[in-house]
């Protein structure tokens, strides 16, 4: 039976994350660069909100979606390994502890059957169908997996990992009120 | 008295001792074969077996699933019940065999749920070709992990296969 629950891995893995010096403020020049080197800016929440709901009225969420990706390159330079051959909780510890980093929330990784779910708890408020995190998410994953993956905002603060290609039947599904056992439920594994 | 019959009188006293002591390790002898080979593993097994029976045995050869937990009762009860096998012409009666009181410790059964009579039949679902430690016959009929550990990308490429069922 797909749709059963099976366990929750969060962000408990013994190598840690190290926020340490991710920030550097060089107040000189005015400009904020990663320890990586990249210039970021820190915006205030309520001010991405509405760029972000802009995005999902124009169907163009690009913009998110490449922050998403930035974010999930810098979980795989912070777990400093293969990312697909680490354990999950591994995985999760560095992509949870960037996202919290940047303020993003905290990130958790369910499995439903043979279903992939993150909970996202704590995140801004950016559009009413959470698009915009699905996106951030869509991003994230699409750069620890290695190949494009699409975030379904269904239940809550979850969304289901699954392969482009799908990801608008399963929206539509969530969006007429199915939940997130019922929408699992409707999935199967790819016939060989 | 004479010395024969000090002797005599000695063997009798002899022979009377041996009837005493006869019965009482023959009764004795299935509880310490139990009790010995470790009760709490003999119980363990017994009670794991009929729940993995029916995965490794025929079914027509199993009791119904009712009867199972624990079919060794009713089995020890009638044994217990019924009559020994026939004594030697010296053997006392059945009264004087053995009260448990008398056992030393290490050969009273834990617990009525430890027959003898049964333990072979439950062993022999489990490993019918050789007899196996009593350990090894529980991991043999211990399920296989249905769910083991799997690595983030194998997790991620069980879901991305997912479509949507016809």
């Amino acid at each position: 039976m797909p749709g059963f629950y099976i366990e929750a891995m969060t962000a408990t893995d013994s190598r840690g994350f190290d926020p340490g010096g991710y920030f550097a403020f060089d107040l000189a020049r005015g400009a904020v660069h990663t320890r990586h080197g990249e210039r970021v800016l820190v915006l205030a929440s309520d001010v991405l909100g509405p760029l972000v709901s802009t995005a999902v009225r124009q169907g163009d969420l690009t913009a998110v979606r490449m922050l998403g990706k930035r974010i999930g390159e810098d979980a795989q330079r912070s777990l400093g390994g293969d990312v697909k051959g680490a354990t999950p909780e591994a995985v999760i510890t560095h992509a949870s502890g960037m996202l919290s980093l940047l303020g993003w929330g905290t990130l958790q990784l369910e499995r439903w059957g043979q279903a992939l779910v993150l909970v996202l708890e704590g995140a801004p408020s950016l559009d009413n169908e959470r698009l915009g995190l699905a996106a951030l998410l869509g991003g994230l994953l699409t750069s620890l997996g290695g190949r494009d993956i699409a975030c379904v905002p269904v239940d809550g603060a979850r969304f289901v990992i699954v392969h482009p290609s799908i990801a608008e039947a399963v929206w539509s599904w969530s969006k007429d009120g199915k939940d997130l056992a019922s929408v699992i439920a409707r999935l199967a594994p790819e016939a060989a | 008295m004479t010395a024969a019959k000090v002797q005599k009188l000695r063997a009798l006293l002899e022979r009377v001792e041996r009837r005493r002591k006869e019965p009482r390790l023959v009764s004795v002898t299935g509880g310490a074969q139990v009790a010995s080979a470790n009760t709490n593993e003999t119980l363990r097994t017994l009670e794991v077996v009929p729940a993995q029976a029916p995965l490794l045995a025929p079914p027509s050869s199993l009791p119904p699933p009712s009867s199972m937990p624990p079919p060794a009762l009713p089995a020890l009860d009638a044994t217990l019940r019924s009559p020994p096998p026939p004594p030697p012409s010296s053997m006392p009666p059945p009264a004087r065999r053995t009260p448990s009181s008398t056992l030393p410790p290490e050969v009273v059964p834990a617990s009525p749920r430890a027959p003898t009579e049964v333990l072979p039949a439950a062993q022999a679902r489990i490993a019918p070709a050789s007899p196996v430690p009593f350990d090894s016959a529980v991991r043999v009929a211990t399920p296989p992990r249905i769910d083991a550990p799997k690595t983030f990308g194998e997790l991620l490429e069980q879901s991305l296969a997912l479509r949507p069922r016809a």
